[in-house]
């Protein structure tokens, strides 16, 4: 695998996104924070400078009413149903997801956690993961709700620390590409016309526009700079009883936004095909995202509920986040997307929740 | 691919009124499913829903298992309402069982609360096909009044078995229910044991009933010096995919459906959301 960065041009970009797209499906980040499909005749501009996309990348892996059909060309049913994303495009030789920031590489370590490891594999998540080339890109503007930095994070991608087969850095003339995986080695290899070896300079500059976006963070964020130094899980265990839960929850409406735009919120229940009553035959579950914040996510039988109130809903959250995922894979759940901080109706932001909690007596 | 999320297909062969909210469902898979004690299955009425139950039956019949359940929600009041020959799928078993082999060689009690005792049944068959490998095994067991009493007919015949001691209580009874054993909490038939007053340091007790239930049967083993690693308690938390995958299980860092359903008090105790 060839270490040495390269470096491709932005007018080659769109020609070897062209040429990539003749099979295989290219959904590009745009500055409206969308992934797009690219179309060779359609003027079609990736912005993959821009910040993480409004939707999370686990909408490529696991879709919202998803049909788990097990049989049949399993390819073609993984990819028939109506993804949050994907739609129904015709399936090609793989999607590339193109535009991904660190914060989604590293929530999608948890989804892998959960989806590929564990009892078994879930066959429709490995069918996704096998047929997905992740081409991520650099953060260099980061937003006022971004925080990757005050969870462990930074807004570029490194391959020591994430999997992506490609990273972009985008640049004036063009980007710098780093090669994270085999497959993105040998889609360089067989596209190798669009790409040169990045010069020193190139390699100085992005270093440059990386630190700057640090420094960027570190100003955003500089009134929680605090919770850096801080074991989250242990303050999470500490105040599990704090009363100051039921004021963080106030202006919760119970959306379940947070959830649903967290890119490591990996929940899902499993639905019965209504049609299906009068029929003998057993239909296939479909798959539908849930939220913990919902009052029917803990209900057991009977009408009993482990989280009855909305204050346990919101705490669970955070201890899910940063207590008991981070015991179970050793890293925190949140990713500093900030997502959740933009999607909130009622303005409750994690990081003052966080700074504020860690202040309790 | 494997196919996890895929019930196979059940018949309901036959169907037990045990008590008048509960019924026993005797159900023949297409194709044997082979369970441990302790493990559960999830139950699909096709196009209603699917629900977790652990088998009440034993884990050495495979052709047929047989499912306790209680009237209490969507799910089961539909399943109440089918009858015999009715389709339903089985997906499992999932998560794990009771450790027997850290069984064998000790004195074992089960105490059971309701329809608790479900999962106690299979445990209790399993002990009971090899009961001279035990000390000793007891069971207690309460309900809320006599009718509500499970498995009527079998406790008849437990109470014949050698090697088996069963103690059972109710919390209120009639005097038309002409009911000659205690009156009380199942907690009342755990001060027995402390007039025994023998060292319960390596007694297994297993624990499996509502959660208030429970709670206070954990706090009164624990009180007669009974050690949380050799209380086991069968945990019921809404296990949807049984694989560790959608999150609906997961006490604290655990998935009841993987990491469980049986766990030890020791696993669980410093987790406050335990009895919730």
């Amino acid at each position: 695998m060839s270490s040495k960065n390269k470096f491709i041009s932005r007018k080659d970009l769109t020609e070897f996104l062209e040429a990539l797209s003749v099979e295989n499906n290219i959904f590009h980040l745009t500055d409206l924070l969308e992934y797009v499909k690219f179309e060779k005749e359609v003027d079609s501009r990736p912005a993959i400078d821009a910040i993480r996309s409004t939707i999370p990348l686990k909408a490529f892996f696991v879709n919202h009413g998803e049909k788990l059909e097990h049989s049949g060309d399993s390819r073609e049913k993984a990819n028939s149903c109506e993804g949050a994303v994907t739609k129904a495009y015709g399936h090609q030789t793989a999607n590339i997801i193109f535009g991904v920031k660190a914060c989604d590489l590293k929530a999608k370590i948890i989804m892998d956690e959960i989806y590929l490891k564990g009892v078994c594999s879930d066959p429709f998540y490995e069918f996704n993961n096998d047929n997905t080339i992740i081409f991520s890109s650099d953060c260099p503007y980061p937003s006022d709700t971004c925080f990757c930095n005050v969870v462990g994070g930074k807004p570029y991608a490194e391959s020591k620390d994430y999997l992506f087969d490609l990273n972009f850095s985008a640049m004036e003339k063009g980007c710098m590409v780093d090669i994270g995986t085999e497959k993105g080695d040998k889609i360089i290899a067989s596209n190798a016309r669009f790409f040169r070896d990045a010069t020193s300079q190139e390699t100085a500059l992005r270093e440059q526009i990386r630190k700057n976006a640090v420094v960027k963070l570190e100003d955003i964020n500089s009134a929680y700079a605090g919770l850096k130094n801080l074991k989250l899980e242990s303050v999470l265990k500490e105040k599990f009883d704090s009363l100051a839960w039921k004021e963080f929850s106030q202006t919760c409406v119970q959306c379940g936004g947070c959830n649903n735009a967290c890119p490591s919120c990996y929940c899902f229940y499993l639905d019965e095909n209504i049609e299906d009553k009068a029929s003998d035959e057993l239909a296939p579950k479909t798959r539908l995202w849930d939220a913990c914040h919902y009052t029917s996510y803990g209900r057991v039988a009977g009408g009993a509920n482990s989280r009855p109130h909305l204050y346990e809903r919101f705490r669970n959250r955070y201890e899910c986040k940063f207590n008991y995922r981070k015991e179970n894979f050793g890293i925190y759940a949140c990713t500093g997307c900030g997502r959740c901080v933009s999607v909130c109706p009622g303005k409750i932001d994690i990081r003052q929740v966080l700074v504020k909690l860690a202040g309790e007596k | 691919m494997n196919e996890c999320y895929q019930p196979i297909k059940g018949k309901i062969e036959r169907i037990i009124d045990e008590t008048p909210n509960i019924k026993t469902f005797v159900i023949r898979p297409q194709t044997p499913i082979k369970f441990l004690a302790g493990q559960f299955i999830e139950l699909t009425l096709p196009g209603v829903g699917e629900a977790p139950f652990t088998p009440s039956s034993s884990p050495h019949v495979e052709d047929t298992l047989e499912v306790t359940i209680m009237r209490a929600g969507v799910v089961t009041n539909l399943l109440h309402a089918t009858t015999v020959g009715a389709t339903v799928g089985i997906r499992g078993p999932f998560g794990k069982s009771y450790p027997m082999d850290k069984f064998f060689g000790k004195e074992i009690q089960l105490i059971g609360g309701g329809v608790g005792m479900a999962p106690l049944r299979s445990l209790l068959l399993a002990l009971m096909a090899e009961v001279n490998k035990f000390k000793r095994v007891v069971l207690k067991y309460g309900a809320k009044t006599p009718a509500d009493i499970v498995y009527k007919g079998q406790f008849k015949e437990w109470r014949k078995m050698k090697g088996l001691e069963i103690s059972s209580c109710v919390d209120s009874a009639k005097l038309c229910d002409n009911w000659d054993d205690k009156v009380g909490v199942v907690t009342c038939l755990l001060e027995d044991s402390v007039k025994e007053k023998e060292d319960k340091s390596s007694t297994i007790a297993v624990v499996c009933g509502p959660p208030i239930m429970m709670k206070f049967a954990t706090l009164k083993l624990l009180e007669q010096n009974h050690k949380p690693e050799n209380i086991y308690l069968s945990m019921e938390k809404n296990m949807s995919c049984g694989l560790g995958k959608c999150g609906h299980c997961a006490v604290g860092q655990y998935f009841v459906c993987k990491d469980g359903p049986v766990f030890t008090y020791a696993q669980l105790k410093d987790h406050p959301e335990l009895w919730t």
